[in-house]
């Protein structure tokens, strides 16, 4: 309780409600019959939903896992297999829990078919090829050329041309032909969850900021998990409207917000709350990130479902060069008015993390701005300390005018 | 009277030091253990400071009371060498457990990075190379001076290179050598780390460690560049905490940190 502070946003009530809904009707979807697929982030889901698949997202599992404080334990069923300590901690977690069926959720919903994509990292490749073997249920696999910024034309069709074919075998699987009508009408759906998710990030522009990264860590959940899906859209409608109403009201975060910095890579799940609070203190706050703003993409195209797909799917930050992802970083550093930013330096996640020193030093250069580098986990609390965090974000705390 | 108190509670060793207008009247340095809060009060009774008001830095910082603030090494290193050389650009501390490079601009930090999460390239890498090698750190030079060359000593863990200096010493190998190749590995981890943040002359090195002139001579060996060591390496972030202690404490307080 922090009494100077505002109370936290009313939605988190609303997304409790919103993911227990989620998971009761995957459940259910999954005992009338409807096939599940256990599918990445990054992946074309719109097809799917299309289809009339349910999709799991067993990231967003393992962050819950993480958050619940069931990282290490899963985790360390995975490694007695065999699996090393090395290997990214959400494939680590969701093995332990394939294999254990220990859920924070009450009970694992078993997959029907498994779909990963390469465009967040080549990982998942593997992780869902061994999910897929575990349930002994196919595997499908979109494969996204990596280019330094925005796709080739001839990329695009590439994938399109996948995105096509994946459409007739989900089509197969889900009992329902996915034309170009039906498709069109998800798409429509997604493209409106995601316009109104960067109108919420947005507000964070404002000083002082209505709601900060540690909010949009947790309420992008939908976002990840529920695009394409009316739940969605109603969800985002009514935090955009409240956070709209924080921000006319001046309505501020961080109360006596003194700085202001940018996140760079996934949140620090095992030390999200402490984190939080620490920021809270020393008057900073965390205005965007470029993980959350990662949802942001507005390439979605109703009237050409397909091609705005794939160019959507292939055009992710995590899929281009460290040049790119400076230029991402420096450019919402000025957007948000912030004086430094934070690269976490993610053990878990290589292809975010690889590059960041040079990031650093390009968005200084650029914008002025003080950089940190820390180093962390996602998700596995055996690799986060707070004392070394603390360390090392007391000082840049104290260089922008913060701290206490 | 306008006398303030800065204190660094380190990892090994407890500094304080007593500023009267803005000058030095006197520097303490107390083991910090078994027990930081027992040896934090001892170094400011020894300072004989009286009702002075103090302001805390170091790993233990949050220990003593009472105290007008604190902060953290890095704000206190930089205010330390910005009072004492204004020209300095950039300052590298090795400290007990880590070690940090600050570039500094007008006593304020510009930038920083410090040494990921392992006790190489720190003063726990240096402490426990001592004891293997069973010279005593006020030796280190004595013993370096020898014209024997310097032997490679792995610089990613602490662990790892006292078990190969170890098998050095089962091998015959002449420990002067051995110290030199410490000396070396430890100044590489810190070049590297000074790269990070961008090296920029004049480069000033303050720690304990510093006491140490062959460590120095690595140092700049490594970095490429010489290292200038200030009067009583070991208390400049203590006389830091202290002259921020006195800015904070001023009624026309600047806006500064």
């Amino acid at each position: 309780m922090n009494p100077t502070g505002p109370r936290g946003l009313a939605a988190n009530q609303r997304l409790q409600k919103t993911i227990r809904n989620q998971v009761l009707f995957t459940r259910a979807a999954k005992m009338l019959g409807r096939p599940v697929a256990w599918v990445t982030s990054g992946s074309p889901v719109e097809i799917l939903l299309a289809a009339g698949i349910i999709p799991f997202y067993p990231e967003n599992h393992a962050a819950i896992c993480s958050a619940r404080n069931m990282a290490a334990d899963l985790s360390d069923v995975a490694e007695a297999e065999g699996y090393s300590r090395d290997l990214c901690s959400y494939f680590r977690i969701d093995r332990g829990a394939m294999v254990t069926q220990k859920t924070p959720l009450g009970r694992m919903v078993a997959p029907d078919v498994v779909l990963a994509s390469n465009n967040i990292c080549g990982t998942v490749q593997h992780w869902f090829s061994i999910t897929a073997r575990h349930f002994e249920v196919p595997f499908w696999f979109v494969d996204t050329p990596f280019t330094e910024a925005s796709p080739s034309e001839s990329d695009v069709a590439y994938v399109r041309d996948q995105l096509v074919e994946l459409a007739e075998q989900a089509g197969r699987l889900g009992g329902r032909r996915v034309t170009e009508q039906r498709l069109s009408r998800v798409v429509a759906r997604s493209r409106e969850a995601l316009v109104l998710w960067r109108e919420v990030l947005a507000t964070a522009a404002a000083r002082p900021a209505p709601l900060t990264s540690f909010d949009a860590f947790v309420h992008m959940a939908p976002i990840v998990s529920m695009r394409g899906t009316r739940r969605a859209v109603r969800y985002y409608r009514h935090l955009l409207a409240e956070v709209s109403a924080r921000r006319t009201s001046g309505t501020a975060a961080v109360p006596q917000e003194r700085a202001r910095v940018v996140w760079d890579n996934i949140a620090i799940w095992p030390a999200h709350r402490e984190l939080k609070r620490a920021f809270k203190q020393a008057g900073v706050a965390l205005v965007a990130d470029t993980y959350t703003h990662a949802w942001t993409v507005e390439h979605l195209d109703p009237s050409d479902p397909f091609t705005s797909l794939a160019r959507v799917y292939t055009d992710i930050l995590l899929n281009h060069g460290a040049l790119h992802r400076h230029k991402v970083l420096a450019r919402m550093v000025r957007e948000f008015g912030a004086d430094g930013f934070i690269l976490h330096s993610n053990r878990s996640c290589k292809r975010y993390s690889l590059g960041q020193l040079g990031v650093k030093r390009a968005v200084s250069d650029e914008t002025g701005a003080l950089g940190v580098v820390i180093e962390a986990d996602m998700a596995d609390p055996r690799a986060v300390s707070i004392e070394h965090l603390m360390q090392r974000l007391n000082p840049f705390f104290e260089a922008l005018g913060g701290g206490t | 009277m306008s006398r303030f108190v800065g204190l660094d509670i380190g990892s090994s060793a407890t500094k304080g030091a007593l500023v009267c207008d803005g000058q030095v009247l006197r520097c303490v340095i107390v083991p910090s253990m078994p027990d930081m809060l027992a040896a934090a009060r001892q170094a400011v009774a020894a300072l004989e400071a009286g009702d002075a008001p103090v302001l805390t830095t170091g790993y233990g910082r949050a220990l003593f009371e009472p105290r007008i603030a604190q902060v953290s090494e890095i704000t206190a290193l930089a205010a330390g060498i910005g009072r004492l050389h204004p020209e300095a650009k950039t300052v590298v501390d090795i400290g007990g457990q880590d070690s940090k490079v600050v570039r500094v601009a007008e006593g304020r930090v510009a930038d920083f990075a410090m040494n990921d999460r392992c006790a190489a390239g720190t003063g726990r890498f240096l402490e426990v190379m001592s004891r293997v090698l069973h010279v005593p750190f006020d030796r280190f030079d004595q013993v370096a001076a020898s014209d024997v060359a310097p032997l490679p000593v792995t610089s990613t863990c602490t662990v790892f290179a006292e078990s190969e200096v170890v098998g050095l010493l089962s091998g015959q190998a002449p420990p002067a050598g051995i110290l030199k190749g410490v000396m070396a590995s430890i100044s590489v981890r810190i070049a590297a780390l000074a790269r990070q943040v961008g090296l920029a002359a004049p480069v000033f090195a303050t720690g304990g460690a510093m006491h140490s002139q062959a460590l120095v001579a690595a140092l700049s060996d490594a970095l490429g560049m010489p290292v200038q060591v200030p009067e009583a390496p070991q208390t400049v972030t203590a006389r830091g905490a202290a002259w921020l202690c006195a800015q904070r404490q001023s009624p026309n307080r600047s806006t500064g940190v």
